[in-house]
C-alpha cells in the first residue's frame, strides 16, 4: 500500500499524534514541537516505511520513540515521574511498575525502551505491544525479559555499591 | 471483553483500525465511559488541529515537501552550513568491515559528517567535547544511494539507535543532505557513535546488541566509528 503524502498524513493522524505526545510529554507546548518533528522525521525517513503496518502505526511508533528521546531531557524527565505518581494507572499497569520502568529506561536502546513504555507504563498487552510496534509477541517477549533481567542485575549492583 | 481498552486501542479504533467483528470494537461502540473517553480524545485532537501549532506543521511539511533536498526545518537550518561542510575535512568512512570493500568502493565514495550546533552557530565537530546546549546533526554525502543506520552508545553504557526510527537501515538517496534528528542530550552526549552503511537493506537490532555488548558490530557494510570525548 503506498503511503500517503505527508501532508495527508498530518490531516489524518495529526491528532493521535498530538495526543500521543501530549500523553508522554504531559506539556503542552513540548507536544506541540513533538508533533512538528514527528511529522518531519517521518517525512525523511518515508523509504523505510514498509507497508507490513498501516500509517497510524508507524507513526505512533515514531511518535513514541521521539517522545522517549525527549525525555532524556532531565527537567522533562523529572515532570514525566512526578505525573506518573499522581495519575492514575491504567489497567494492566500498577504506579509502582510504571514509576520504576520510566526510571529504569534511560539505560537501554530505544527500541526496548518503546517496548518497555508501552508494556509497563501504558499497560497495553503483548499483543497489543507487538502490534504497536510491529514486533512478534515473541520477539516482545523476550525483549521484556531481558529488561527484566539487566533491570535485577542493576539493581544488585547499586544494592552492593558502598 | 469487558475491561475498557488502552488509549492505543481508542487511538485504532478513531483511525478505523479496529475490525468492526472485533471484541474490542464491540466494547468501545457500546461502552458509555468509553464513548466519553472518545468524545474527549476527538475534542482535544479537534482543538489541536484548528490551532496555529498544526497551521505551521502544515507550512512545514507543504515545504519539506516541495524541497526534497532540504526535509526538515532544523535540516534548512543544517544545510545553511553545507558550503563550510563541504569546505572542512569530512570524515571519511574510515574503517572498512566489507569482504568486498572493492566493490563498495567502485561504486562511489560515501562520507558522513558530525555536525555541532554551539550557541546558533553550526560548524564541522572538531574532535572536542560537547558542550551543554550543542545539538549534533549527522551530514550525509554519497554518489549513490545507500542503507544507513547510525548508533550511539554512551561511555555509560547506554545504547540508542539515533537513525532511523525503525529497526532497519534506511535508504538515503544519493546526494548532499543533513539526515535523522537534530539532538540534544542533556547532559551532553560523550561516547562512540557507529555510522553503518551499507549497499543492500540490514537490519539494526543485532548490530544494536552488538555494540551495547562491546563486540563488533558485523555485517555486509562499512562502520564508522567516531569517538566523542567527555568534557574535561
Amino acid at each position: 500500500m503506498p503511503l500517503a503524502s505527508s501532508t495527508e498524513l498530518f490531516e489524518r493522524h495529526g491528532a493521535a499524534v498530538y495526543r500521543r505526545c501530549r500523553g508522554m510529554l504531559g506539556d503542552e507546548a513540548s507536544a506541540r514541537d513533538a508533533v512538528q518533528e514527528v511529522f518531519l522525521k517521518a517525512h525523511v525517513s518515508r523509504d523505510s516505511f514498509r507497508g507490513d503496518a498501516s500509517p497510524f502505526t508507524w507513526l505512533y511508533s515514531i511518535a513514541t520513540t521521539h517522545c522517549l528521546q525527549q525525555l532524556r531531557n532531565a527537567k522533562l524527565r523529572a515532570s514525566k515521574l512526578e505525573a506518573l505518581g499522581r495519575e492514575e494507572a491504567p489497567p494492566g499497569a500498577s504506579p509502582d511498575e510504571r514509576l520504576r520502568a520510566m526510571s529504569l529506561l534511560e539505560g537501554f536502546a530505544l527500541d526496548v525502551q518503546e517496548i518497555v513504555y508501552l508494556r509497563h507504563v501504558d499497560g497495553l498487552d503483548l499483543e497489543e505491544v507487538a502490534r504497536a510496534t510491529r514486533l512478534s509477541t515473541k520477539t516482545v517477549s523476550r525483549k521484556l525479559h531481558e529488561f527484566a533481567e539487566r533491570s535485577r542485575t542493576l539493581a544488585a549492583k547499586d544494592e552492593v555499591r558502598p | 471483553m469487558s475491561a475498557c481498552p488502552h488509549d492505543f486501542t481508542l487511538e485504532r479504533h478513531l483511525a478505523g483500525e479496529l475490525p468492526v467483528e472485533s471484541d474490542e470494537s464491540k466494547h468501545v461502540t457500546t461502552c458509555p465511559l468509553c464513548s466519553e473517553r472518545l468524545d474527549r480524545m476527538r475534542a482535544d485532537g479537534a482543538a489541536y488541529m484548528a490551532s496555529p501549532a498544526a497551521d505551521g506543521v502544515r507550512r512545514e511539511l507543504a515545504s519539506v515537501s516541495r524541497r526534497k533536498s532540504a526535509p526538515s526545518w532544523q535540516m534548512v537550518a543544517w544545510s545553511v552550513a553545507a558550503p563550510l561542510a563541504a569546505a572542512a575535512a569530512w570524515l571519511a568512512l574510515a574503517r572498512t568491515r566489507t569482504p568486498d570493500a572493492s566493490d563498495l568502493t567502485s561504486k562511489g565514495a560515501a562520507t558522513v559528517q558530525l555536525m555541532v550546533g554551539h550557541e546558533g552557530a553550526i560548524v564541522p565537530w572538531s574532535g572536542a567535547s560537547l558542550a551543554k546546549g550543542d545539538r549534533l546533526q549527522l551530514s550525509w554525502t554519497s554518489s549513490v544511494p545507500r542503507y544507513v543506520a547510525v548508533i550511539g552508545r554512551e561511555d555509560s553504557g547506554a545504547t540508542e539507535r539515533w537513525f532511523p526510527p525503525d529497526a532497519h537501515a534506511a535508504r538515503l538517496e544519493a546526494g548532499t543532505r543533513a539526515f535523522g534528528d537534530s539532538l540534544r542530550f542533556d547532559p551532553p552526549f560523550h561516547g562512540t557513535v557507529y555510522v553503518l552503511v551499507g549497499d543492500a537493506p540490514f537490519d539494526t537490532a543485532p548490530l544494536e546488541a552488538a555494540i551495547r555488548d562491546h563486540r563488533e558490530p558485523v555485517f555486509p557494510g562499512r562502520t564508522s566509528i567516531l569517538a566523542i570525548p567527555q568534557a574535561p
